[in-house]
């Protein structure tokens, strides 16, 4: 917090402090409403469901883990990582797009990276079943994720694909966008006029 | 994604707001298109009363309280699909006011030995400082500010901590803060920062709910890209090569 930076500063001024949920409890789901009674700056960082921080030395036990350690309860199991100690992610890549064509078994997309300057408008092919082979039609958003991985010193690269959901819009909504759309193709024109 | 050995990879969208929390369920996302017929069949619900909903809607986990709205997921192919859930149900409740708006990214990240993991607590909080009125000081949890990029009001803020679900691991907790209305410039030296304070009370409208939205839309992708640097960096600090 930049008053604690600042060295003349007495302490943390209570006004200035977060307000981080407290952990492992529903306490925090009922604070009062934005704006009202709140004495400190509104926080966007998630609710989350438990406490954090193992181990000693450099970096400590957390509270909660003090805590945890003073009862008689067996050491941590350690979460495993959703894959084995040997595999490492080297790279990934995303793009989005848009269904062009759908035959029996594939459907092409027009794909634009989603990273910046991550390259060119590429057309991808991709077997109907990495998405809903009885929904799949042109015209549909996706989303492509392709990783390069290393497993036991072997390369490889596995994709998934996402469907865009927008949700349901009125043709009210529709025709708005319409409108905008058109009104801004106007402005664009009018600048090369 | 960051270019280092990420074994836990969360994104969780909060907006702060005034929501009823009753009417949010997974069928009503289903109802709303927001989610398709296989997350809908996959739904688990927790809790939905009047003041809570939370549920789970296969990649999409769902928490709704008077004051927020949060949908997050634990699978990096479907940070975008999480930000078009949040940006469909804001244009659906386009008269729900919003006040605040959170694009939160959590990596768990694997340093491969103590003495790294060490060296990353000792470089971001120096025990030097400590050691005489603390015996064996460390890090438990670390918390910084900064100022935003663009011109929205807000901040960016980062916290490190050890990691829970990772031996030699560390947390990075990465939000970026949107109080969704527009300054002039942002502050250029800390006198300016305390004079540009937080907004301590975020009035909730309308209005910043069409922010929120063009946000998501336009600057979702370099709010991850940031997260990605942020957690880059951070991993790299204990990196003794």
């Amino acid at each position: 917090m930049t008053q604690v930076a600042r060295n003349t500063a007495p302490g943390p001024n209570p006004r200035m402090l977060p307000t981080t949920p407290s952990v492992s409890s529903l306490d925090h789901l009922y604070r009062p409403a934005i704006g009202v009674e709140r004495d400190v700056p509104v926080t966007t960082s998630p609710i989350i469901d438990k406490a954090a921080g193992v181990s000693t030395g450099g970096i400590a036990l957390s509270a909660a883990e003090v805590i945890r350690r003073s009862v008689t309860r067996p050491e941590p199991i350690f979460e495993p990582a959703n894959h084995p100690s040997d595999y490492r992610v080297a790279g990934m890549d995303k793009w989005e797009g848009r269904v062009t064509h759908v035959d029996d078994d594939w459907f092409t997309a027009e794909l634009t990276p989603l990273t910046k300057d991550s390259g060119p408008m590429v057309q991808a092919e991709f077997e109907k079943t990495q998405l809903d082979p009885d929904t799949v039609c042109p015209g549909d958003v996706i989303y492509v994720t392709v990783r390069t991985t290393y497993e036991y010193g072997l390369q490889s690269r596995t994709s998934a694909v996402r469907l865009r959901r927008l949700g349901a819009w009125t043709a009210e909504e529709v025709a708005g966008v319409h409108e905008r759309a058109q009104r801004r193709a106007r402005d664009i024109a009018t600048k090369f006029e | 994604m960051p270019s280092v050995s990420v074994t836990h990879d969360d994104l969780a969208v909060v907006v702060k707001g005034h929501f009823k929390a009753a009417i949010f369920s997974p069928a009503w996302l289903s109802k709303q298109q927001l989610i398709g017929p296989r997350e809908y069949e996959a739904a688990e619900v927790e809790l939905i009363t009047a003041d809570i909903a939370k549920f789970n809607c296969g990649w999409l986990r769902c928490l709704v309280t008077p004051d927020t709205l949060q949908f997050s997921t634990k699978s990096e192919d479907d940070f975008e699909r999480v930000r078009d859930a949040v940006v469909g149900v804001l244009r659906i409740l386009d008269q729900t006011p919003v006040g605040a708006l959170g694009i939160n990214r959590t990596a768990d990240v694997e340093v491969g030995n103590d003495e790294r993991w060490h060296q990353i607590g000792d470089t971001l909080v120096p025990k030097s400082y400590w050691n005489n009125v603390l015996t064996l000081p460390g890090l438990s949890n670390l918390t910084l500010w900064g100022v935003r990029p663009d011109t929205y009001a807000g901040r960016i803020q980062v916290a490190v901590e050890p990691s829970a679900s990772v031996q030699y691991g560390i947390k990075i907790a990465y939000n970026d803060h949107y109080e969704l209305t527009h300054v002039d410039h942002q502050p250029v030296d800390r006198e300016e920062v305390l004079e540009m304070r937080p907004n301590i009370a975020a009035e909730a409208s309308t209005q910043k709910s069409v922010t929120a939205r063009e946000i998501l839309r336009d600057g979702f992708q370099d709010s991850i890209e940031r997260s990605n640097a942020m957690i880059t960096h951070v991993s790299n600090i204990g990196d003794l090569k």
